[in-house]
């Protein structure tokens, strides 16, 4: 037990400032809790989760959330394994590439969600595709593809880590074998850069699952769709509904524990440590 | 590796026709200025592919599918980081329409650097970053090295708990925590926001100096070890450089990253006084009419010290990055 020695003292404040308010989101989530008047706390047992799951809204959410999430990991992973392999092929570019593809990501959320919003309501995405009046909907896309916008760099260079563990000489011989592009994709390539392809799905859904700032910006009073982390701090933070709000927070963590659920086996992510 | 001409042949028709097909929505759909930036791109693309046939045939390692990704991912790139400049120097009460800047305007900048507003949550944000990002470094270095080093019973499930956290959705406890805040009277105060950046901090610093510490040549310090080495020669002689580079890049990156922290920043203050500034640049989106050049200004200079150090350390910073799955 001596490597506890080295461990104990980050996982105990890991633990106090992660476990301590989920355990306290549980407990106040089974009470009603309106902020606005502390002295009306009851203890409502699962009343709350009862009133999230059966209302549309949170299931229009859910749906909306997870069609986010898919076409953003989608299209980050292709173009990302596009920009990797391209990249890969470059090596001259290296020093400039290096620091392009990171660009957008020091740009904040926020920041880059208020310009690409702007791009297609008042600004040259508008005036090029002759867009008019898109409305919350079109403008949920557009902040969505800010965020991809945002994180194809950082895929790509997890992909491109992965790309250059691909052995030259087995791609030599696959070569000299006459194996077709494809087949060349498929049983050398893949097999080399698997590990992480599973990584950057991964890291991309839940980042995109909690992608907060977009949303938020265009978020209308009135508008159907709406994502899940938008209804948690519209409850939380904006109508001050503490106990809903609470509920609400803990089915957003268990969303996010079963997506893990959900892709870590699918892919077969390595155990590293 | 030479490829093939057919393969050089494919790549050449679709930059080729891709730039056709350019050129052409360029000329007949876009206004200028923008229409030269359409001839342009076009131009580049067809020049590629003429370049790939007439290279096509020859034994020069050159990958025209390299070629023509990299145009891509540049105009992917940089097309949106042009777009947020025209945003900020915008003249005073004109919404840009073109993607190519019109009339550059450098008051956003000087707004931004002169406001005490946003001036106020940058020292909020450095504050409450860098605090969070010196308690989590000791604590994140001696857990990396125990997650190498030292055997321990039930190591996977804490490095678990540490992945776990860099990806939870850190909006489902926000609630709770400014609820904790609010019972411990801490409510509204800088400080009280850097026990809650440990929940970025924390994680981050950790998984990254796993990765650093990883790729430490550990038999090395066995070796000076049993030569006799005093505790000064290992760490001018083992620590210094190998260590210390790596964990200074860690250290900065964790920074920034906590930095850029939304959530937490905006859930915990209840004014603009102690709000961190991404919180801040959200509110003002949100109150301000015509806060886009001012936004897209403060963003542009906020990802300065981010950039300074992609400048510094590209290679280390990739690396570490892309060899974090490892």
């Amino acid at each position: 037990m001596r490597g506890w020695r080295w461990l104990a003292p980050a996982i105990v404040v890991l633990l106090a400032v992660t476990a301590w308010p989920v355990g306290r989101a549980i407990w106040t989530s089974l009470s009603t809790d309106p902020a606005t008047s502390p002295g009306d706390r009851s203890f409502v047992g699962v009343d709350n989760y009862v009133d999230v799951l059966t209302t549309r809204t949170w299931w229009i959410a859910v749906a909306a959330t997870l069609a986010i999430i898919t076409v953003m990991v989608v299209l980050q992973l292709l173009l990302g394994l596009a920009f990797a392999a391209a990249l890969r092929r470059m090596t001259v570019l290296w020093p400039v590439a290096r620091v392009v593809v990171l660009l957008p990501f020091a740009l904040l959320a926020v920041v880059s969600a208020v310009v690409w919003r702007d791009a297609v309501t008042t600004g040259f995405a508008a005036a090029w595709f002759r867009l008019d009046d898109l409305g919350p909907v079109g403008q949920l896309v557009a902040v969505s593809l800010g965020e991809v916008w945002r994180g194809t760099g950082i895929t790509a260079v997890i992909l491109l880590a992965g790309l250059l563990r691909v052995s030259t000489s087995l791609m030599a011989s696959a070569v000299a074998d006459g194996a077709t592009a494809w087949q060349r994709f498929r049983r050398v390539v893949l097999p080399a850069m698997a590990p992480a392809i599973a990584v950057a799905v991964v890291y991309r859904a839940l980042d995109a699952l909690r992608m907060l700032e977009g949303p938020l910006l265009v978020d209308q009073p009135g508008t159907d769709v709406r994502t899940v982390p938008v209804l948690v701090w519209d409850t939380t933070f904006s109508r001050f509904e503490l106990g809903l709000g609470a509920a609400m927070s803990v089915l957003l963590l268990v969303f996010a524990v079963l997506l893990a659920a959900a892709l870590v086996p699918l892919l077969r992510v390595r155990r590293t440590v | 590796m030479t490829p093939s001409v057919k393969s050089r042949l494919w790549a050449s028709g679709l930059s080729f026709a891709l730039g056709f097909g350019v050129g052409n929505y360029g000329i007949l759909m876009i206004a200028r200025p923008d229409q030269w930036l359409w001839i342009i791109a076009s131009v580049v693309l067809m020049a590629t592919g003429a370049a790939g046939v007439l290279y096509a045939d020859t034994p020069r390692p050159v990958s025209f599918w390299g070629i023509l990704g990299f145009e891509v991912f540049a105009v992917v790139t940089l097309v949106p980081l042009l777009w947020t400049f025209t945003v900020a120097t915008a003249p005073e009460g004109a919404d840009p329409q073109t993607l190519w800047p019109q009339g550059v305007s450098w008051r956003a900048f000087d707004g931004a650097i002169g406001s005490d507003i946003l001036r106020d949550a940058a020292v909020t944000s450095f504050l409450v970053s860098g605090l969070a990002t010196l308690i989590a470094m000791p604590l994140a270095v001696a857990a990396a090295y125990g997650f190498v080093r030292v055997p321990a019973r039930g190591k996977r499930i804490a490095y678990g708990l540490v992945i776990g956290t860099i990806l939870m959705p850190v909006l489902a406890i926000a609630g709770p925590i400014s609820e904790q805040l609010v019972a411990f009277g801490a409510y509204g105060s800088r400080l009280a926001l850097v026990p809650a950046a440990l929940v970025v901090t924390l994680p981050l610093a950790t998984w990254l100096s796993v990765t650093v510490l990883r790729d430490v040549p550990w038999p090395l310090l066995d070796a000076i070890r049993a030569d006799g080495a005093t505790r000064r020669q290992v760490v001018r002689h083992f620590a210094a450089p190998a260590l210390l580079p790596g964990l200074t890049v860690v250290t900065l990156l964790v920074f920034v990253v906590g930095c850029s922290d939304f959530v937490l920043g905006s859930a915990l203050s209840p004014d603009a006084r102690t709000l961190p500034l991404p919180a801040t640049l959200m509110l003002a989106s949100g109150q301000v009419d015509d806060s886009s050049a001012a936004i897209a200004a403060a963003g542009l200079l906020w990802m300065l010290p981010a950039v300074v150090l992609l400048l510094l350390f590209p290679r280390r910073i990739n690396h570490l990055l892309g060899r974090s799955y490892r």
